[in-house]
């Protein structure tokens, strides 16, 4: 898109970046903090004659979304506001942004809040940072009528999507898929003792995952003690030393490894001797390194289940093509969404509205005229429509004078004219009129 | 009333079965937490099942246990009942679809071959007699059911040791609560088994009918012995999961096999013949 940007006023504009078009190089030095989206937004205001302007940045993709911006060539605007902003030319390194005007513009935005356009398909967190945005375009003035119906529009999206399909069902992470793994075999957490076998990264997120699947109870097995302590503390639990897990292990109902050991730090005597001490009650072993922390071997003793990386890929493949079967029904829903924004935001066109105005009093008059015409004599009649005639356009004087006004007073204008379509019934009459067409 | 009869009798395994169809689509489909027509179908079938024993009963002035065919029928209401009394205790819908087939074929044969009014045969006269046979039922039932769950344990206990996560492996219960519910069915059924035995031997002593030496009593305590076993080991001995199972799963086949032994090789007062 390189066309003049904004013929219509009403036209919201979308430009931007993702991890389709950009490899994270680009896109971790494109990513805006709150201040810079910000002074962003004031740019897109003061230089770009935009009347509402939100930015998403993520990690993900930075994406600019404005409605009524006068410059020639937008996509070129952005490049060069970024340049301002982060000093890096896009077009100077060959990348190029995308840009979509509606009702595309709407589509990718609903896209984007429902998980479609994510690197993981269906995950949640997206519509949170979609809700920031908003957030921040209100604190930096960016925001107006469209844009808060839009963002409305796209949470209603995305809502419907999670609740209305399994797009967001199943685990899609290996950590997530282990922890899932864990109440399939072992049910409620809540009573149930955990060994975190190390203590980095791997074991932050599984600790993290299974307290918000009630699990409470928190044994760290690792070298580094400072960093042992440190995780312990935030779950209430103790740290004991790797040569203390045959200790510690027949007390455990779920061991989560994730050392950088070059070795296998449990071994099966181990584990056996420890099901003996625990009287053969299930032992769930998921195993998150690489190389494996846990002998193979254990996996053959009864009621010992051993996961390794490679099982839980397995689940998290299923989880995937189950969200992908999924995708049909999401774009099906966002359709309808889409469809329902655009009727609302061409109703805001003011000729069409000021006309429907002036119709509802119009027809209102005429069909009270209809009702009382046998009460008055017939030379009465043509003396009754003009004075009939006459309040209405009384009436409706002042109202229409100012409506034809709101044309030019950019978002004021818009609410006015969201207003007198709700005030007068006007949307739920034209639906009406419609749905009688199309019967 | 005598008209409601063979009403009923085709009634009840149409029910049966649209419960059963109801519990398969639910299973089917990847999220079910909503889908409360299989449990509201089991439901209107055990009401309609209550209804159809008790007209029967109050027709025939005995309760209705007095042909193998009303036996299968006793066991199929009250394996309805357990299954519903299990899955409201521990909120788990998914095995239904593995349960309620079993009680609609019972149901069927049943209907099929035992739908007439059956003479009234003498040991189920006086009422503790009828409490008896009726802990019997009960118990059976409650093993039925365990061993239904038993089996659904071994198959995903499978699954998951060898990382098969299938359909099965979503929709089934935790592993943990499947043992639970095989080895609470069991406990239950053995209780109800104990009180039964109780009231028959204590029937057989008052009533002199019958004798201690009836192949079906011994059967039925070698029968109350494992599955006494089982739970001892479980509880004791520290034998879980599969072997536990197998376990229940020898003192349901054993029960299995006493009752057709002595339908078809002994003549005791306890056959059907």
């Amino acid at each position: 898109m390189t066309s003049k940007a904004s013929a219509d006023p009403l036209d919201f504009l979308c430009v931007g970046l993702n991890h389709e078009t950009s490899p994270l190089e680009i896109r971790d030095a494109l990513v805006l903090s709150e201040s810079e989206v910000g002074r962003a937004i004031q740019v897109l205001r003061e230089r770009a004659g935009a009347e509402e302007a939100l930015i998403l940045s993520t990690c993900n993709r930075t994406e600019v979304y404005a409605r009524g911006a006068s410059v020639a060539d937008l996509p070129l605007f952005v490049n060069d506001l970024l340049r301002e902003i982060k000093g890096m030319d896009l077009g100077a390194r060959g990348h190029r942004l995308y840009a979509f005007r509606e009702p595309d513009s709407v589509r990718h935005l609903f896209r984007v809040a429902c998980g479609l356009n994510s690197q993981v398909l269906g995950e949640p967190q997206i519509a949170g940072q979609v809700k920031d945005a908003i957030t921040l375009a209100e604190r930096s003035g960016g925001s107006g009528p469209v844009t808060e119906r839009l963002l409305d529009a796209a949470l209603r999206c995305a809502k419907r999507a999670r609740t209305e399909t399994g797009i967001g069902r199943g685990p899609v992470s290996s950590v997530y898929a282990a922890v899932n793994l864990a109440t399939k075999v072992l049910g409620h957490l809540a009573d149930k003792r955990v060994l975190l076998v190390g203590s980095g990264e791997m074991s932050e997120l599984a600790m993290s995952h299974l307290k918000d699947a009630g699990a409470a109870q928190f044994t760290i097995a690792a070298r580094n003690r400072a960093r042992a302590e440190s995780l312990a503390a935030r779950a209430a639990g103790r740290v004991v030393s790797l040569e203390a897990i045959p200790v510690v292990l027949p007390g455990a109902d779920i061991v989560v490894c994730a050392t950088s050991a070059p070795g296998t730090v449990i071994e099966e005597p181990a584990v056996r001797a420890a099901m003996k001490i625990r009287r053969n009650r299930p032992l769930l072993l998921l195993d998150l390194a690489v190389p494996r922390d846990v002998d193979p071997a254990a996996a053959r003793l009864p009621n010992v289940f051993l996961h390794d990386l490679d099982a839980l890929a397995v689940i998290v493949a299923q989880s995937l093509e189950q969200r992908r079967a999924e995708v049909p029904k999401v774009e099906a829903i966002l359709e309808e969404e889409v469809r329902r924004f655009m009727r609302w935001h061409r109703s805001l066109e003011l000729k069409p509205t000021v006309t429907a105005f002036r119709s509802s009093f119009e027809r209102i008059a005429q069909e009270e005229l209809e009702r009382h015409r046998g009460r008055f004599r017939p030379e009465d009649q043509s003396a009754l429509e003009a004075l009939t005639r006459g309040i209405v356009q009384k009436l409706l004087h002042g109202p229409t004078t100012r409506l034809n006004r709101s044309g030019e007073e950019g978002s004021t204008g818009l609410r006015r004219i969201d207003a007198v379509r709700e005030l007068f019934g006007i949307d739920r009459r034209e639906e009406d009129d419609e749905d009688r067409d199309a019967r | 009333m005598q008209s409601l009869v063979p009403l009923l009798t085709t009634v009840l395994p149409v029910l049966y079965a649209l419960a059963a169809a109801a519990y398969a689509r639910a299973y089917a489909r990847e999220d079910s937490s909503g889908d409360r027509l299989g449990p509201l179908a089991l439901r209107a079938a055990v009401l309609v099942h209550i209804v159809y024993l008790s007209v029967r009963g109050v027709l025939e002035g005995h309760l209705p246990l007095a042909s193998v065919y009303d036996f299968l029928s006793a066991t199929g209401l009250s394996m309805a009942v357990v299954y519903l009394w299990v899955e409201s205790r521990e909120g788990i819908r998914t095995t239904g679809v593995f349960v309620v087939p079993f009680i609609f074929l019972i149901q069927i044969i049943s209907s099929a071959y035992g739908n007439r009014l059956s003479p009234e045969p003498v040991p189920l006269r006086p009422f503790w007699f009828e409490l008896h046979t009726l802990t019997a039922v009960l118990g059976y039932s409650a093993f039925a059911v365990s061993a239904i769950y038993g089996i659904l344990f071994l198959l995903l206990y499978r699954d998951i040791k060898a990382n098969r996560f299938s359909h099965f492996f979503r929709r089934m219960p935790p592993l943990e609560a499947l043992g639970q519910m095989n080895v609470r069915a069991a406990g239950g059924g053995l209780l109800l088994l104990t009180l039964a035995i109780a009231l028959g031997v204590g029937w057989i002593q008052r009533s002199g009918t019958g004798s201690l030496t009836d192949p079906k009593i011994w059967l039925t305590l070698l029968v109350w012995g494992i599955f006494a076993f089982s739970l001892l080991a479980y509880h004791r001995f520290g034998w879980r999961g599969p072997r536990a199972i197998y376990m229940s799963l020898v003192g349901f086949t054993t029960l299995l096999l006493s009752r057709v032994a002595v339908d078809l090789f002994f003549h005791s007062f306890h056959s059907f013949r």
